[in-house]
C-alpha cells in the first residue's frame, strides 16, 4: 500500500507537483482589454491574514480585475469558507502549501504575491519554495519573519503569553479565537480601524478561529533565489505596532526593497481599497 | 418555459454548426449593468483550474466568477484523506456562497460536480437564480455515485482504487477518457489531474428537497455521448420543467469548447 500524507505533509507528488514544462494555460487565449489600460496585465496573488479568508479582499479584487489583471485569492486552510476543514495539525506549512499550489495548478509566473499581517509569514515561505514564480513580494503592513522565526517570535512576551493563554482557554489548546483578549468587535473598530456598520457587521459575521500553528510555525527561508526576489513593505501608519516599524525602517534601508506608507489603519484593505489597489498597481508597474 | 427550451436548444445547435470560427464572435460579453455570477465547480479528478478558459474571458467581460476546488484535489490535493466525503463537497460549496455572500448565482456543475451541486441547491436555493448541469452525474436522494453506475464498473473503480492508495484514491483516467484528443490539451490535463477521493463515491446524498429544489435547471448534455452520463440524460429528460441542451463538445466542454459554454451559462 502506497503511504498517503494526511494534513501537514508535503502533497502527493505525482499530482500535487506537475511539470513545469506544460504552459497551457487560459491566460495565452483570453482577449486583452487590458492593452488600453497602459499597464502590463499582471497576476496578483492576495493572501490574507489570519481569521479571515478569501473574503477580506472583497473591495481590492474588483478594482484590480477591472483593469484587466488576473487575481486569485486563496483561502487558507481551515478558515472562512474553509473552516469546516479547521483541526490541529494544520500549521503554517499546510498554509504555504495553500498557496504553492495555486501557484502551480493555475500556472502563474511573474507573480505579484501579497501578504497582510500574520500572512507575511506566509508569503514569505510560498517565495522560498517557489521564488521563480514570483515577480514581487508585498507585505502589507506585515510580519517579516527571518528564517526559524515564527509570528509568534516577533510579537512580545507578553502578548504572545495571553495570546497563548486564549488557545489554552478559548481554543481548546489548538485554536487561536481572535488577535487579543478584547471582544472582536473592539478589535475590528479600535485596534484595526474599521468603523463602517456594515464593514464591522460584514466581518464579524465572517472572521473564524485560526489553527495556532499558523502563528506558531517557525517560516522555512533558506533559499537564496528566494532572496533575489524584489520585495515592498507597505506600512500602514495608522496602525501602532513596533515591530511594523522596525520592517519599515529595514525596508527604507534594504537595497531589494521598496518602501511604501499610508496614512491608514491596519485593514486599509477594506476601509481604503482604492489607495490599496492604487498602490499595488503602482509598485507592480 | 417551452420557448426558452426551444431557444437554448437552437442556441447549442448553432454554436455547434459554427465550431471555432464561433469562437472569436463571442467575446462581446454582456451589456454594462448585466452582471452576473456563476459559480463553477469542477468534476472529478479536476480542480478549479480547468475552468480559466470560461472564467478569464467571463471576469473580462465584468462577471464575478468563482472557481472553487474540492478538498482533496487539484491545489488542495495536499488535504487529501479518506475522510473526505460528499458532504464535505457539499459543505466546500455551500461556504463559498455563505462566506463571499453570493445570490442571484448561476451554479454549473460539471460532470461528478453536479452531485455537490445538487446537494447545495437543496440547502440554499435562495442563493441560486439557475443550475446547470454540464454533462453532469444527477444523483437521486440517498443514491451514493457508485449505487448510479453499473454494478461492475462501481467494483472495477473500487478495485482501481485499492490497488492504487489502499482504498482512498481512484487514479487518474487518461485525458481520453475526458474526450481529450488534442495533444497539448491533454498534457494540461495529465500535468493538473490528481487522483480524486474514493469516499466521495461511496457516501449517499441526502436531500431535504427533490433534485433542482424547484430552481430552474438546464442540463447540457455532450455530442457525441459520453458513457458515464448516458442514463442520467434520461432522467434529464423526463423532466419536464428543465431545459435540455445538446453541444457538440467533449466530456470536458470547458477545455474543449470553452466560447460554447460561456455563450449557453451567460445567457442564462
Amino acid at each position: 500500500m502506497r503511504p498517503w500524507p494526511r494534513v501537514g505533509n508535503p502533497p502527493v507528488e505525482t499530482c500535487s507537483e506537475p511539470p513545469d514544462t506544460v504552459q497551457v494555460s487560459s491566460v495565452g487565449m483570453m482577449s486583452t482589454p487590458l492593452a488600453a489600460q497602459g499597464m502590463k496585465p499582471r497576476v496578483f496573488v492576495l493572501v490574507h491574514p489570519a481569521w479571515h479568508g478569501a473574503w477580506f479582499w472583497k473591495k481590492v479584487v474588483p478594482l484590480l480585475r477591472q483593469k484587466g489583471h488576473l487575481v486569485f485569492t486563496p483561502t487558507l486552510t481551515g478558515l472562512g469558507e474553509r473552516s469546516h476543514l479547521a483541526r490541529a495539525e494544520i500549521g503554517l506549512d499546510v498554509h504555504v502549501t495553500d498557496v504553492v499550489n495555486v501557484l502551480k495548478y493555475d500556472d502563474l509566473r511573474d507573480v505579484v504575491l501579497v501578504g497582510h499581517s500574520s500572512s507575511g509569514a506566509v508569503i514569505t515561505g510560498v517565495a522560498d519554495r517557489s521564488p521563480e514564480r514570483i515577480g514581487l513580494l508585498v507585505y502589507l503592513d506585515a510580519f517579516v519573519p527571518e528564517h526559524g522565526q515564527s509570528v509568534f517570535d516577533l510579537v512580545t512576551p507578553e502578548r504572545r503569553e495571553a495570546l497563548e493563554t486564549l488557545v489554552k482557554t478559548e481554543g481548546s489548546g489548538w485554536l487561536l479565537p481572535r488577535f487579543a483578549p478584547p471582544p472582536w468587535e473592539t478589535i475590528v473598530s479600535k485596534m484595526w480601524g474599521v468603523t463602517d456598520d456594515n464593514d464591522v457587521r460584514w466581518m464579524l459575521e465572517r472572521l473564524t478561529p485560526t489553527p495556532v500553528g499558523h502563528f506558531r510555525d517557525p517560516v522555512h527561508r533558506t533559499n537564496p533565489a528566494a532572496e533575489r526576489v524584489p520585495r515592498a513593505y507597505i506600512r500602514c501608519r495608522q496602525f501602532p505596532n513596533p515591530r511594523f516599524n522596525q520592517h519599515a525602517e529595514m525596508a527604507q534601508r534594504g537595497a531589494l526593497w521598496r518602501y511604501r506608507e499610508m496614512a491608514a489603519p491596519h485593514h486599509a484593505a477594506v476601509t481604503m481599497p482604492d489607495n490599496v489597489t492604487d498602490l499595488l498597481l503602482q509598485l507592480a508597474s | 418555459m417551452h420557448g426558452r427550451r426551444t431557444f437554448l436548444a437552437a442556441t447549442a445547435a448553432a454554436i455547434a454548426s459554427l465550431g471555432t470560427a464561433h469562437c472569436a464572435a463571442g467575446r462581446a460579453g454582456p451589456a454594462p449593468g448585466k452582471t452576473k455570477t456563476f459559480v463553477l465547480l469542477h468534476g472529478a479528478w479536476h480542480g478549479g483550474w480547468c475552468w480559466s478558459r470560461v472564467a478569464e474571458p467571463l471576469r473580462a467581460a465584468g462577471h464575478r466568477v468563482y472557481t472553487p476546488t474540492q478538498t482533496g484535489l487539484g491545489e488542495r490535493s495536499h488535504l487529501i484523506s479518506k475522510n473526505i466525503t460528499l458532504d464535505v463537497f457539499v459543505q466546500d460549496l455551500v461556504n463559498v456562497f455563505e462566506w463571499e455572500d453570493l445570490n442571484d448565482v448561476i451554479l454549473v456543475g460539471h460532470s461528478f460536480g453536479g452531485t455537490a451541486s445538487t446537494g447545495a441547491a437543496d440547502r440554499i436555493p435562495r442563493r441560486i437564480r439557475h443550475v446547470v448541469y454540464l454533462d453532469s452525474l444527477i444523483l437521486q436522494p440517498g443514491q451514493s455515485a457508485f449505487d448510479a453506475m453499473p454494478a461492475d464498473v462501481a467494483e472495477a473503480r473500487r478495485k482501481l482504487a485499492q490497488e492504487f492508495s489502499g482504498g482512498v484514491l481512484m487514479p487518474v483516467p487518461d485525458a481520453k477518457a475526458f474526450g481529450i484528443t488534442d495533444p497539448a490539451d491533454a498534457a494540461w490535463l495529465k500535468a493538473k489531474c490528481t487522483p480524486h477521493p474514493l469516499q466521495t463515491y461511496e457516501t449517499r446524498l441526502t436531500l431535504k428537497n427533490p433534485i433542482g429544489n424547484g430552481l430552474p435547471v438546464t442540463y447540457v448534455a455532450v455530442k457525441p455521448d459520453y458513457g458515464p452520463t448516458v442514463a442520467v440524460r434520461q432522467y434529464a429528460k423526463t423532466r419536464k420543467d428543465w431545459n435540455y441542451v445538446e453541444l457538440q463538445a467533449a466530456h470536458d466542454a470547458m477545455v474543449d469548447q470553452p466560447q460554447a459554454v460561456i455563450d449557453i451559462i451567460s445567457r442564462l
